[in-house]
């Protein structure tokens, strides 16, 4: 079994991009598609009451209802086992960075609840990917010291990253919304019949808040 | 200590850059709040950064907006920064914050006719700050969560604004995750 971790991200992406049959297609290939509850009340409660925002959420909460979207309890996964995984982790996450005398809560149950999920399935020997747009936790665990860099410059004090502790926590597997549209463009799931469909589709994930840069667009358009 | 100081200073400094009507300096001492918001995320700091910065905008927008009786608008906010002054002064914390939730009040009902704009100038000012946080590191979630605001507002405005650090958003390769994801998903 394959599994897909959904951040609020991704989803709210492809969602306000009309593009959210790239879940369904991904669906038929055998991967499953989870959400956890925090990522839910995200995407689909508090933005139903946004009247600009109503028709995404509502149209995420039906690929949930048709079960292309699961929540992560329904892997088997107990509920109370997430929580108190997400805890942990946030815990550890929100001590490790610092300022000279104060630590910085960085990050929010919501992401680090898709993070307890992917442990817990890799512990399981369940092959997991998570889909994130947003750079904070994909930078904190794939190049921390660009983070710690990014705070420095932008809070004008020296912020510390305690690496080790992230290391402790886990690997993770990231993508984003820019790299689940050249999946779905690469596997013919667009039908969109122009050569720039590619730029185009990487662009519209940008402008919806994928953390992706022009050079990278470049880059991908090349291959 | 020096964030009470901090914040004491910037209220002096916007009672002075509203009295001299300048929309600049109010922007910029908003941002200056933000350092110290994304830091302490304290919800006072970050309503000091929204009212700060909506008052700039409606500054900017004195013509359009109209307001009848616009010197009496600038000393009731007035009045109300040094009533927030003297509250952080004494240590009164929940006094200050229901003075900046005045000042916000006093925004909204300061014309009938021009609600509506008021209130979407607010509301701007609460993603702009939220763009802001977020650039200083902060995640998307955790920043919504700080300003009461939903992702799905957040999303398209933090796109729209030039980061000056984008080099350190990179990690690792695109042409490697790429392929980590055309491996698992294709």
């Amino acid at each position: 079994m394959k599994v897909l971790i959904l951040d609020a991200g991704p989803l709210i992406n492809l969602s306000l991009n009309g593009l959210l049959e790239i879940y369904e297609k991904i669906q038929e290939r055998g991967i499953k598609i989870v959400i956890t509850n925090y990522v839910y009340q995200e995407v689909v409660d508090r933005p139903s009451h946004i009247p600009r925002f109503e028709l995404g959420a509502l149209k995420i909460k039906d690929l949930i209802e048709k079960k292309v979207v699961q929540f992560a309890g329904n892997l088997g996964i107990a509920e109370q086992e997430i929580e108190s995984e997400t805890q942990r982790m946030l815990s550890i996450i929100n001590s490790s960075v610092r300022t000279e005398n104060k630590s910085i809560e960085i990050v929010s149950p919501a992401e680090i609840s898709c993070l307890a999920v992917s442990k817990i399935l890799s512990k399981r020997g369940i092959q997991n990917i998570m889909a994130i747009d947003e750079r904070t936790t994909r930078v904190l665990f794939e190049k921390p010291q660009n983070l710690a860099e990014l705070m420095s410059n932008k809070l004008h004090r020296r912020i510390f990253i305690n690496s080790k502790d992230i290391q402790i926590i886990g690997n993770f597997k990231f993508i984003r919304s820019s790299e689940l549209v050249y999946v779905a463009y690469k596997k013919g799931f667009i039908k969109i019949n122009d050569k720039r469909a590619l730029e185009a589709l990487l662009y519209a994930t940008k402008f919806k808040g994928c953390s992706i840069s022009w050079e990278e667009i470049d880059q991908l358009k090349k291959m | 200590m020096e964030e009470i100081n901090h914040t004491i200073d910037i209220l002096s400094r916007v009672k002075i850059a509203l009295e001299e009507q300048d929309s600049e300096k109010l922007k910029m001492l908003s941002d200056r709040t933000i350092h110290s918001a994304s830091v302490y995320q304290h919800t006072d700091s970050i309503l000091l950064a929204i009212v700060t910065y909506s008052l700039s905008k409606i500054l900017e927008r004195k013509e359009k907006l109209e307001i009848k009786n616009w010197q009496n608008f600038i000393r009731d906010i007035s009045n109300l920064l040094d009533n927030s002054i003297n509250a952080i002064r004494n240590g009164k914390y929940k006094l200050f914050t229901i003075f900046l939730e005045k000042i916000e009040q006093k925004m909204q009902d300061m014309s009938l006719e021009m609600k509506p704009m008021i209130l979407e100038v607010i509301k701007k000012a609460y993603i702009n700050k939220a763009s802001k946080i977020y650039e200083h590191g902060i995640s998307v979630a955790k920043t919504t969560k700080l300003l009461g605001i939903s992702p799905w507002e957040l999303t398209e405005y933090i796109a729209e604004k030039e980061n000056l650090h984008l080099h350190l958003n990179k990690t690792i390769d695109i042409r490697n995750r790429a392929q980590m994801a055309l491996e698992f998903l294709g």
